[in-house]
């Protein structure tokens, strides 16, 4: 059984590209076959993020004008087994593609043996998220507790839901949960409240996956990481696991932290 | 029998059709009615139908005496009685109301989200939550069931007499025919009971539904 999940969020900047290579990565780690698709064409990054970039030949462009075969195309990453890279055309544009040739695609990547095929949508509601979400069985929305972040995500669950990708579940991320605890951030009610979706899970905002991102390894495999956990918990409720979702807690406060307070009053 | 026949049963798709002569006297009408009710009684045993009287008018002390007659001597379930006189005018009366802008409605089941919009020629229930972004355009009334956090625009024509109301009305805008107005954003928080919206003096009130 295999099945294609497109990470999708409308607005940009939310985190889909840095949750794409997660759930990825945390679905190979549990020794699943994954293929990754890039299919921001022209703005492609998933591949920086994953620390692949040097070794595309071959891109989804390609695979679709038929000049190279899809296995050609697919990158193998040889830190985890059985994940692969599709990257995107950074020299053309999102019409270099239709929706029926993505869904083709799809296929084709099923037909590979593939457990779990990640398409990694452009912010947007124009051609390239029409390519994204084409080939796609499931949807997850990814926002942050932003009202515009929000606002959008209300957006695109109206056209999945209108393209026939009903109850698409939501990721929060980046909560801030000392913002959240003054009432300066919208929680987790707040969210749902509005959206009326089913979510997925909640990633706490981390410094550790800007380092990850940098360094072009998905936190997810870093045990230390809080959001690395968070991922963890998500790839286990997309394989059907009953996980209850991370109790958030501020971080105790150091030292020198309550010396700073105490000399600022 | 060498009487004539006054009263005559039809049976047509839509229901059963009596037909009356013209000229008889009333009290024949009546008597010839017992006797073929009778006659038929158990032929329109616990039938669910509509009745039609036709080929005369009656008033409407007559028209009483004789479903009086049909109701004591059958079982029969009349849904709905036509009539000669009042046929066509209450039809046409009718279907008038009917056709009012603000008497036809859209039922919408389920949330608007951002972007989506209802444009209706009538009045609009949604049976959800509308979001911010989302739009309902009627030319008649609007009624949310639901949270309202996008806009509505009631009486869009012109209606000044529309109103909008809901379940939780905190709107982006509100917008009653031509007048146009912010939703307080105080009265945007915290629990509270459902409003409504109209206007008055060219201007929109809101008034909790209590």
């Amino acid at each position: 059984m295999s099945e294609v999940i497109v990470i999708t969020s409308g607005k940009g900047g939310v985190g889909k590209t840095t949750t794409s290579a997660n759930l990825g990565c945390g679905l190979a780690i549990l020794g699943k076959k994954v293929a990754l698709v890039d299919a921001d064409i022209g703005l492609r990054n998933l591949d920086v993020v994953m620390g692949l970039e040097n070794r595309i030949v071959y891109d989804l462009v390609d695979v679709v004008e038929g000049n190279c075969r899809l296995k050609q195309a697919l990158i193998k990453d040889k830190r985890f087994e059985g994940l692969f890279l599709l990257p995107a055309a950074q020299t053309r544009d999102k019409d270099a593609v239709s929706p029926e040739q993505m869904q083709k695609l799809c296929e084709n990547l099923k037909e590979e043996g593939f457990d779990y095929i990640i398409i990694d949508c452009p912010a947007g509601i124009e051609q390239g998220f029409k390519n994204a979400i084409a080939g796609a069985d499931r949807a997850i929305v990814v926002t942050t507790p932003e009202v515009s972040a929000v606002r959008d995500a209300d957006r695109i669950i109206g056209l999945l839901e209108a393209n026939g990708l009903n109850n698409p579940t939501l990721i929060l991320n980046r909560l801030r949960i000392d913002l959240v605890n003054r009432g300066e951030m919208m929680n987790i009610e707040d969210v749902t409240e509005i959206l009326a979706v089913d979510i997925l899970g909640v990633v706490p905002d981390d410094e550790s996956i800007v380092i990850a991102t940098n360094k072009g390894e998905p936190a997810v495999s870093n045990q230390e990481s809080r959001a690395g956990q968070a991922y963890r918990n998500i790839v286990q409720r997309i394989m059907g696991e009953e996980v209850p979702l991370m109790t958030f807690e501020e971080e105790p406060e150091s030292f020198m932290d309550k010396l700073k307070k105490l000399f600022r009053r | 029998m060498n009487q004539e026949n006054y009263v005559i049963f039809k049976g047509t798709k839509d229901g059963v059709t009596i037909l009356f002569q013209q000229d008889a006297p009333f009290d024949v009408i009546c008597e010839q009615l017992t006797q073929k009710v009778e006659e038929a009684g158990k032929f329109f045993d616990k039938v669910k139908t509509s009745l039609a009287f036709k080929g005369r008018v009656f008033s409407e002390e007559e028209e009483e005496q004789l479903l009086k007659i049909i109701a004591e001597k059958t079982n029969m379930d009349i849904t709905f009685v036509k009539t000669e006189n009042n046929e066509l005018k209450q039809l046409s009366e009718l279907l008038e109301k009917e056709m009012h802008p603000h008497n036809l409605t859209k039922f919408h089941k389920g949330s608007l989200r951002n972007g989506q919009k209802i444009e209706f020629d009538g009045s609009v229930v949604v049976i959800g939550d509308v979001n911010p972004g989302a739009e309902i355009k009627a030319t008649g009334n609007i009624i949310v069931l639901g949270q309202l956090k996008g806009m509505a625009h009631a009486g869009c024509k012109g209606m000044t007499d529309a109103f909008v109301s809901a379940v939780y009305m905190a709107p982006v805008q509100l917008r009653i025919a031509d007048i146009i107005t912010r939703f307080p954003e105080e009265n945007k928080r915290g629990p509270k009971p459902p409003e409504y919206a109209f206007v008055q003096n060219g201007q929109i009130f809101v008034m909790a539904l209590s």
